[in-house]
This record gives C-alpha cells, structure tokens and sequence, in this order.
C-alpha cells in the first residue's frame, strides 16, 4: 500500500507535469496549486492525512492478518489473603484471531 | 411467495469490527485525500472526455438529452468555451452522448448551481468532489462485497478496498467529472447483492434491490448491460438452488425471478439503447462514435485478445494516464505491478488444489458471477478496441471490485509463498 501510494503520488506529478507544463526548476504540483489559487501549505495536511490513513490501513491488515495478537484480558495477580481459598485454575487467554488465520 | 423466503442461515459474526472499521477508515482517508488533491489541482478539462462530460451534464441540466452531434454549450462557461474554440471540429460536440444520462442527471446538479451563481469553475470543482464522494461509497462497497467472497479472511476485506483504492486510474477518473466513478459504485453494489443472494438466500427486499442497481448501472453505462445480465442469471440460480419446491414449478419461480431482473433493467434503460439504435444504428453507438472520429478497424475481438499492443496498451493504461508514454522502463513496473497478484493467485490456487478442501458452492457461485462480470467487461474493451477505439485501462473498472479482492488474495499468498521454505510440497 505505501509503494502504491508512491506511485500514485508520482503519476499525479507526472501528469500535471505533462499537462501544465510548469517553467523550468518548477514543481508541477506547486505550480498547480498555484494556477488553480491554493496555498502550497495545503500540501502539509493533506500529507499528514495521507500517512494516518495508510498507517490506519497498515495496522489494520496487519492485525487481522494474526501477525500481532490483539491485547485481551489477562487476569491479574494479586496477593491472596491469608484466610481466601486459592483460585481456581484460569484458561489460558484466546487468540480471537486464531480462526480467522491461514 | 415462498419462494423469496428469509434466509435461514445465521450469518458468522463480523470479527474485530473495530479493526475492520479503521482500516476503512484509512483507506477512505487516503483516497479521498489522494482524490481531493487531484480533483483540486487537474485543470479542468485537461482530461480528453471531461469538456463533453461536461456539456452533456449542462444539457442534461437544460432537461434536453444530447446526441453525439449536439454542440458542446461552451458559452455557459467561458473556460469550457476556450477549450472548445481550441479543439478541432469532431470534438466540439458532445461526443459522450452515447452514454445514458444517469451519471449526468447527478453532475448536472453542481454544475447548473455553479453557472447560476456565477461561479462555473467552482461548479465544476464540487462536480469532481461529488463523484470523489461516490467513489467513497464504492470503496465501502468493495470491503462489503470482499466480506462475501472471502468470509474467513478479514485482513483481505481492508486489502481489497486499499488496493482498489490505490489503484491510479481509479483515483483519477474519480477526481475528474467522468461517469466510471459511478459505475464501479454500482457495480460492485450489484455484485453484492449478487452474492448475498447466492449465498444467503434470495428474499424479496435482495432482489428488488438487485433489479434496481442493475437498471441503474444499464442508466450509467453500456457495461451495465453486462451486469444486468449476470444479475438476471445469478437470480435465477439463486432461486432455483434455494427453493424446495418440485422442479417445474421451481423452474418456473426461477426464470420469473431473472425475468423480472431483466425486464425491470429494460424497462429502465431500454429506451435509451433504442434511441442510440435510432440515431446510430447500434445500442451503444459504437460505430457512429468511432468513425466520427474516423477510426479505423483493427481486426477481430480474439485477434485483439491475442494482440500484445492491446495488452500493453491497456496496463498502461490502468496505471499512468499522462498524455505521453514514460517509456519501456515504467512499461516495465506497470507490468510488475498487474503481475504480481496474479503470480500469488497461482501459489493460492496450487494450495488449494493440494488441499482439496473445495469452499462452498455458493461461494463459488458468488466468485463466478464477479469474474463473469470481469470476463465480459474486457471482452467489451477488447470488441471497442478492434473497432479502433482506444484500450483505456478504466474500461475494466466495473470490474474493480472483484479484481480487487482477487488482487488482496493474490498478494496475501505471495506473502505466504515468501514465508514458505518448502513450497510447492508443503501444505501451508
């Protein structure tokens, strides 16, 4: 997903370098914003947006593909009283993904 | 009629909705951050179609439905007037005007508002938003219809729709006022429905729903035709599977289900293909447009199925839309690009045979409609092509949602592939 988001971010280049033909030592996309009355800031939240949502993306995948088990409740430890029984034996904690992997 | 019954089969709980949920989240965000900045800083009319997109929506917006010699109205908006001043005389008509007026019903809306307050140009603007906003839609849609095809494996639900998402004809055409953008929403609308028939069971609700995106991707473009049909075949499979009556009269309930598919599609969009049949002498206008354009036949449809220009044209295509080639070097990489998922499609489908575990009929059926869908669409890109139209990889968008989702699974198998040490013996 990142490698593509690449090349979609250079083929945009690409064709407003093509269609525009921005003067030399220009940058098509600058030049663009620019002929169509936008800040060039612009560009810094749009870039900001474009990472959280591949980073959303990424993780995503990520998690579902079962590389990274999803945080489930563990039973904490606690000194026991000296007048409670002990615990009864706890299950080991579930993989909700293990079903959906492979 | 007991025939539409509700379905019975409980359907598995969504795992980790919230995971799936914000990898939708990312992947919208992405696109429409992608889409917006494109949709923002391409000149209007910049695109080849987009002026005759644009005056067919204007027309559309005057209630006066185009044919493919209706001057392009440049006087509404003095930039389109420019560009069609500057262009030479087979392009000063609305030459998209064999398309049905769906899409234009929808862009005209943004596009008269903005003649009518004066601002032309930001009319144009929010035209390019609106159909970046259907793409959104697409993308929900895509992740819905993954869900369908491969139940099991969440992470390809998010896969399919950032791969589609990401996929730069996709991002383009839906940054600019063209109706594929449209078409691939209600495509892969279709598709889904399509599949929770087959899978699920066809109820009345599915398959009113069915008949209506099918009329409507026929109102969009040619291809709807396409999806129509399939529609039609997949419910009379569906209702013939599902139902438990005798054969005849189950035979009979059947065709009556893809009967009413197809005629409410005609009935919607018939008159259309017989007003271009009039006018054109063909249903999509096809010959009129290209000899307009005095394009010449380049052969047969296998021929052009056997044509590397054609092939090399149409990956090009899909992948770059700037006006000139980058050269064989980025031919190369688009190439890699396509390839590579098809490469995991094969690891995936030699496991699978060694597995034989075969996946649900249904679910087959499901698969089988979308590659049909698939099939026929670069079938139809390949019929245009040897009629000497241009092999434009957004031809094959209708067919974006399953290709996507075939795509995720392809490249989820050449991770497995690359995991694996003792591939092709083992059974991972």
């Amino acid at each position: 997903m990142p490698l593509l988001t690449v090349v979609n971010v250079v083929l945009w280049r690409r064709y407003l370098d093509a269609t525009l033909n921005p003067g030399q030592g220009e940058h098509p996309i600058s030049y663009a914003l620019r002929v169509e009355h936008l800040p060039v800031w612009l560009l810094a939240p749009a870039a900001a947006l474009l990472a959280a949502g591949l980073v959303a993306q990424v993780w995503s995948v990520w998690t579902l593909s079962a590389r990274r088990v999803l945080p489930v409740p563990v039973p904490v430890k606690a000194d026991r009283p000296a007048d409670r029984p002990a615990d009864p034996p706890v299950d080991p904690p579930v993989d909700p993904l293990a079903a959906y992997a492979g | 009629m007991s025939v539409l019954r509700r379905a019975t089969v409980p359907r598995a709980p969504s795992p980790r909705r919230s995971v799936v949920g914000r990898g939708l989240a990312g992947v919208l965000l992405s696109f429409a951050v992608l889409a917006t900045l494109q949709a923002l800083t391409i000149h209007p009319f910049h695109p080849p179609d987009e002026m005759s997109h644009v005056g067919y929506a204007l027309e559309v917006g005057h209630g006066r439905l185009p044919t493919i010699e209706t001057p392009i109205p440049g006087r509404e908006i003095p930039l389109l007037q420019h560009k069609v001043d500057n262009s030479r005389p087979a392009n000063r008509t609305i030459w998209t005007a064999n398309h049905p007026p769906l899409y234009y019903l929808v862009a005209a809306v943004p596009l008269r508002l903005g003649v009518e307050l004066g601002h032309p140009t930001a009319g144009i603007r929010v035209a390019r938003l609106v159909n970046v906003a259907i793409s959104l839609a697409g993308l929900v849609l895509i992740v819905l219809l993954a869900r369908e095809l491969v139940p099991a494996r969440p992470e390809l639900w998010v896969g399919a729709a950032g791969l589609a998402a990401l996929v730069p004809v996709f991002v383009q055409t839906s940054a600019i006022v063209y109706n594929d953008a449209l078409m691939v929403a209600l495509t892969t609308a279709v598709l889904l429905l399509i599949a929770r028939v087959l899978r699920w069971g066809p109820t009345r609700r599915r398959l009113v729903l069915l008949a209506v995106l099918a009329a409507a991707a026929a109102l969009t473009r040619a291809s709807g035709l396409v999806v129509v049909a399939v529609a039609g075949v997949a419910a009379v499979v569906a209702v013939w599977r599902q139902d438990g009556r005798p054969g005849r009269s189950r035979a009979v309930r059947a065709i009556a289900a893809g009967g009413a598919i197809v005629v409410t599609a005609t009935a919607a969009a018939g008159w259309f293909y017989l007003r271009n049949r009039h006018l054109y002498h063909s249903a999509t206008g096809t010959g009129a447009l290209l000899a307009k354009f005095s394009r010449l036949r380049r052969g047969t449809v296998p021929q052009m199925l056997l044509e590397q220009d054609f092939w090399r044209s149409q990956v090009r295509r899909l992948w770059d839309q700037s006006p000139s080639p980058a050269g064989k070097n980025a031919d190369a990489v688009w190439w890699c690009l396509t390839v590579a998922p098809l490469l995991g499609l094969a690891f995936a489908g030699v496991r699978w045979l060694r597995r034989a575990l075969p996946p649900p009929t249904s679910l087959l059926l499901a698969w089988l409609a979308g590659l049909a869908v698939a099939g026929l669409v670069e079938l139809g890109a390949a019929s245009f092509y040897s009629l000497g139209g241009t092999a434009h990889g957004r031809y094959l968008l209708p067919a974006l949602s399953v290709l996507a989702v075939a795509a995720a699974a392809g490249v989820a198998a050449c991770r497995v592939a690359g995991r694996c040490r003792s591939w092709p013996r083992c059974r991972c």
